[in-house]
């Protein structure tokens, strides 16, 4: 596996969590093995690979979630099984792929939930000026007094979103370091609420959060990502910068398809829409709306 | 939701959240003001009302003058605090514990259908009830001495707890997205005690008959003061469990998994839930029998009040439980006075309606 080394930028800064040759079998399958992956605080990590490559199974034993059978996850080179739900809860927060709520809450209750995990000592104006914040960051906040199960799905998952930043935000405050983990996030999306809750998960990550998210768009992904780890049947078959992961053979080999001839779909005149909203890196650190960002 | 330019100034939404927040937490006040009166007015009431009627005034007289340890033996004070006042505190009692139980259920299984009377749990405690009547009475004969402790509130605690394990077990099998699944479970497990029920009232001598009858529809015709220094310190001990569980209902209203990345010890949350739970129940049971329909009936209501948030919905439903199965009881035992009318004949039908309207209104058939 040629793709799989260390990055140079990744060397220096030393990782938050550290996940070495997990492996973990569900019904008698191997769904994960031998896979080692660093978090490094300020990385944007992104996880692809096709449906069933274990995917989902990485993120949860990396947040704490599930236990490897194999192999360690440390934080801070602490394993991350001895720490309590409610230690990992304030220095990392999770957005997962289908949370059905079961009462009928409001947006605002429901993000304020994820305030109030870990948020208990902080005042009342610093919980709603949190809970405004990540209303704003998933554009959400016009929706902040409906019922959360009446939103169409994309909606309710920037409601997980925002519960999500919600929580991170009102975590340990003690200098250490935080990560944010997100399963398919931009999965009910349309365009540019994918563009814009990338654009927010980058702007978590540079302000010195680890963030790992799992994504299916590779453009998505590569625009986005500081490293990319690509899964196949439960093993990593690559990781690295983007231009060193997403290639045509790595395609080929891991999705079973031809990138080539990617400028047109397969319906005659109509072409692949590859938006250019890509701004400069700095750019993105800009506080903005999602919106009009399209071209 | 309209396109936000960049540029544009921020948006009344920051006063707005700030306003919603805080009217909510004015309604919550203005809520649990109202009801702590209601529940006291109630009780005052429910106190004078009967056969011998007393005034309010003459109520609260006789209650001050009991309090401060006044020698007064008037048949006022005899009706008030004989009879009238371990009744009423047993209704507000078991009304509050019923009322949390069914909310706390609700939260832990995620669906607002889950009743300790509907999915079994009322139905397990009285099973074990009525068999500790008729084994028990067997058992003492056989041991030539009577047990060291009472057997019926343990028997109806381990009948509670054995429903509630069971609807738990099937809800880790089914998973998250299949809450109906323990539902129907526990309509079966209720449908399997009620027979068990059955079987036992059949091989009762008739003594043991008049004893069990009560179980079927409950009653508070039996409230004394020693029934009720029995149950209370049970009941106290269901609804202090259940209390700090709020904040980790809401989680849980959001998943199991969620409510682990919340910082939730899901398993510990589960394991009070569940003691606190059949504690509450079997306790109620032991007491006055099964009471259906409460725990169903006042969250709902709560919950259409004031939003489904676990904190305000515990203690706000502890009221409510309080007041309607105190009133329920006052009704019970004046319509048809001199005789008494089975409570649960009267939450049913109030309650039934609800779990009606409740299925109605499911969407998608995920409950």
């Amino acid at each position: 596996m040629a793709s799989v080394r260390p990055l140079p930028s990744v060397a220096a800064a030393s990782p938050l969590l550290r996940l070495d040759r997990v492996g973990r079998r569900i019904g008698g399958r191997d769904v994960l093995a031998e896979v080692s992956l660093d978090l490094a605080p300020g990385r944007l990590t992104v996880v692809i690979g096709p449906n069933g490559a274990g995917k989902t199974t990485l993120l949860r034993l990396a947040c704490g979630e599930i236990a490897p059978d194999s192999g360690s996850v440390d934080w801070e080179g602490v394993a991350i099984s001895t720490r309590s739900a409610w230690w990992l809860a304030t220095r990392r927060a999770v957005m997962s792929q289908s949370a059905e709520v079961g009462f009928s809450f409001a947006v605002a209750d429901l993000v304020g939930l994820g305030f109030d995990a870990v948020g208990r000592r902080r005042s009342r104006t610093e919980r709603s000026t949190a809970i405004e914040a990540a209303l704003r960051a998933a554009d959400v906040a016009a929706l902040a007094a409906r019922d959360v199960r009446t939103l169409s799905g994309g909606e309710r998952q920037r409601v997980h979103f925002a519960r999500a930043l919600a929580q991170l935000d009102a975590g340990s405050r003690d200098g250490g370091g935080r990560a944010l983990f997100l399963d398919e996030p931009v999965a009910s999306l349309d365009l540019a609420h994918q563009i814009g809750l990338m654009e927010a998960a980058r702007r978590i990550a540079d302000r010195g959060v680890a963030v790992l998210a799992i994504l299916h768009d590779l453009n998505l992904a590569a625009s986005f990502a500081d490293e990319i780890v690509a899964l196949h049947d439960g093993r990593l078959a690559a990781r690295g910068r983007p231009s060193e992961v997403i290639t045509e053979a790595l395609v080929e080999r891991v999705f079973a398809v031809s990138p080539r001839g990617a400028g047109e779909t397969r319906a005659p005149g109509v072409p692949v829409i590859a938006p250019q909203f890509f701004s400069p890196r700095g750019d993105l650190t800009r506080s903005r709306a999602p919106h009009g960002t399209t071209s | 939701m309209t396109t936000v330019a960049p540029t544009a100034p921020i948006p009344a939404e920051a006063s707005d959240l700030g306003l919603y927040l805080t009217s909510r937490r004015l309604r919550l006040r203005l809520v649990m003001f109202g009801l702590t009166v209601f529940v006291a007015a109630v009780a005052v009431a429910a106190i004078g009302v009967g056969a011998h009627a007393v005034a309010p005034a003459r109520v609260i007289g006789v209650l001050e003058a009991w309090a401060r340890g006044a020698a007064v033996f008037d048949r006022d004070h005899l009706v008030v605090i004989g009879v009238r006042l371990p009744r009423v505190l047993l209704t507000l009692l078991v009304g509050a514990t019923l009322a949390v139980c069914g909310a706390v259920m609700q939260g832990l299984f995620r669906n607002p259908l889950a009743d300790p009377g509907i999915v079994g749990v009322s139905s397990g405690a009285a099973l074990a009830a009525a068999a500790a009547i008729v084994v028990g009475d067997r058992l003492i004969a056989a041991l030539g001495r009577p047990l060291p402790f009472d057997l019926l509130p343990v028997a109806a605690f381990g009948g509670a707890l054995l429903g509630m394990m069971l609807l738990g077990w099937v809800g880790r099998r089914a998973g998250q997205t299949r809450m109906a699944t323990v539902l129907l479970a526990g309509l079966a497990f209720a449908a399997l005690a009620n027979a068990g029920i059955g079987l036992l009232v059949a091989i009762a001598d008739d003594r043991q008959l008049r004893d069990l009858s009560f179980w079927s529809l409950g009653s508070f015709g039996g409230s004394t003061w020693s029934r009720l220094a029995q149950a209370a310190p049970l009941i106290a001990v269901s609804l202090a469990l259940a209390a700090p569980l709020g904040r980790a209902l809401d989680a849980l209203a959001i998943g199991e998994a969620e409510a682990f990345h919340m910082g939730i010890p899901v398993e510990m949350v589960k394991r009070v839930a569940f003691v606190s739970v059949a504690l509450g129940v079997g306790t109620s049971v032991a007491a006055v029998g099964a009471v259906g329909f409460v725990g169903m009936v006042v969250p709902h209501v709560v919950r259409l009040a004031l939003g489904p948030a676990h904190r305000p919905l515990l203690l706000a439903s502890a009221f409510g439980g309080a007041v309607l199965v105190t009133l329920a009881d006052l009704v019970a035992r004046t319509v048809t006075a001199p005789a008494e009318l089975p409570i649960g004949i009267l939450t049913a039908l109030l309650g039934a309606p609800v779990f009606l309207h409740l299925v109605a209104r499911t969407r998608g058939g995920a409950i």
